[in-house]
């Protein structure tokens, strides 16, 4: 199917699309060059404000993964989307109005990931556990009660456990679209239980667990994701994962949730499909 | 201290934080995320090397005030001069 003219569909209310770059991925199938003239004027600036390489590269693919991506749901070329960006710098949707979609992109390293859902506040967040940083440094940021699981763990699970809390928080205050400015020790995640996880709320924070949807997952070994969406009422979500390479095609792939709250993996399993 | 040796250890800061970055190359008054990948857990490092350099608390209501490098500097010196 030529690119850009890939099926239609409006977003599935249950569902949570997951779609993921993976850089080496567009490297491989020599798609760069393509990229530019989907940007508009503003996203080309920026582009070319980044001082290195690796930076632009993750722009441009960020960028094209966006606006491919969305026009799989709604009858909008990937270049007619007009995006601007709210007080904390996410891009949204400024046309058409009224947004058909709701969207979060984030990136990490070689992987750029984008989560695309039906409409409430969502966020995603991703984080190469190869990254070079001192993770003991910000734990003291986390929740008291955080700060004591991540110090009964070894060196290795501790680092892994960090990104897992920091992807979380990440996702939860992107979709909250309030970025840094709320305390990261204002709520905390209990990863104690396999598979499970548990968020609450200390002092002043207004906010209910049961508004939100967690799922978190491992991508290629190598990086850690986390997804928040809202809920309905008492809603369960789906989450399905993609592996992209804008305008060249894109697949269902199999995944497995680490842990989760009211989410779980949307059957239908791997399908491929292509087209931009 | 003065605003000049503030920016200078601001810098050796964000070397430390992002060791890619060429000093340099800083455009002063842009967003450092509009110049190079600096994303929250930089910006958290960033706030967190900040405090400790210059021995201020730094809530999280003025992280938007190190946003740039000449927003750190002057966020710094009138922080200093107020607890001077």
């Amino acid at each position: 199917m030529p690119p850009g003219t890939a099926a239609r569909r409006p977003p599935d209310p249950e569902r949570i699309d997951l779609w993921c770059a993976f850089l080496a991925d567009i490297d491989a199938a020599r798609r760069w060059g393509e990229y530019p003239a989907l940007l508009d004027a503003e996203e080309r600036r920026r582009g070319q404000r980044l001082r290195m390489s690796a930076d632009r590269r993750r722009h441009l693919a960020a960028r094209a993964l966006a606006r491919t991506v969305l026009s799989r749901y709604a009858p909008v070329a990937p270049g007619e989307w007009v995006f601007e960006p709210d007080a904390h710098g996410r891009p949204r949707i400024r046309a058409p109005q009224p947004a058909p979609v709701e969207f979060n992109i984030a990136h990490s390293g070689e992987l750029v990931v984008l989560a695309v859902g039906p409409g409430g506040a969502l966020g995603v967040d991703v984080e190469a556990l190869q990254r070079r940083t001192d993770t003991v440094a910000l734990e003291r940021y986390f929740a008291p009660a955080e700060c004591a699981a991540l110090g009964a763990l070894g060196a290795e699970a501790r680092r892994r456990r960090f990104f897992e809390l920091w992807t979380l928080k990440e996702a939860y205050l992107k979709a909250r679209g309030v970025g840094l400015r709320l305390p990261l020790g204002g709520f905390a995640f209990d990863l104690a239980e396999p598979g499970a996880l548990a968020l609450s709320f200390t002092g002043a924070f207004a906010d209910q667990s049961a508004r939100w949807a967690f799922a978190q997952l491992t991508l290629r070994g190598q990086y850690v994701v986390a997804v928040c969406a809202e809920r309905r009422a008492a809603q369960s979500l789906e989450l399905a994962v993609h592996e992209a390479v804008p305008l060249a095609g894109q697949r269902r792939v199999s995944a497995q949730l680490s842990r989760a709250a009211h989410f779980t993996v949307a059957e239908g399993g791997p399908a491929a499909s292509s087209g931009g | 201290m003065d605003i000049n040796a503030i920016r200078t250890r601001l810098l050796a800061l964000l070397r430390q934080i992002a060791p890619d970055i060429e000093p340099q190359s800083i455009e002063p008054q842009r967003a450092f995320r509009d110049q190079f990948d600096f994303d929250s857990m930089d910006a958290l490092h960033f706030a967190a090397a900040v405090s400790e350099a210059f021995g201020l608390e730094i809530p999280e209501r003025d992280y938007p005030s190190l946003t740039s490098l000449e927003g750190a500097a002057r966020f710094v010196q009138s922080r200093l001069s107020a607890g001077a």
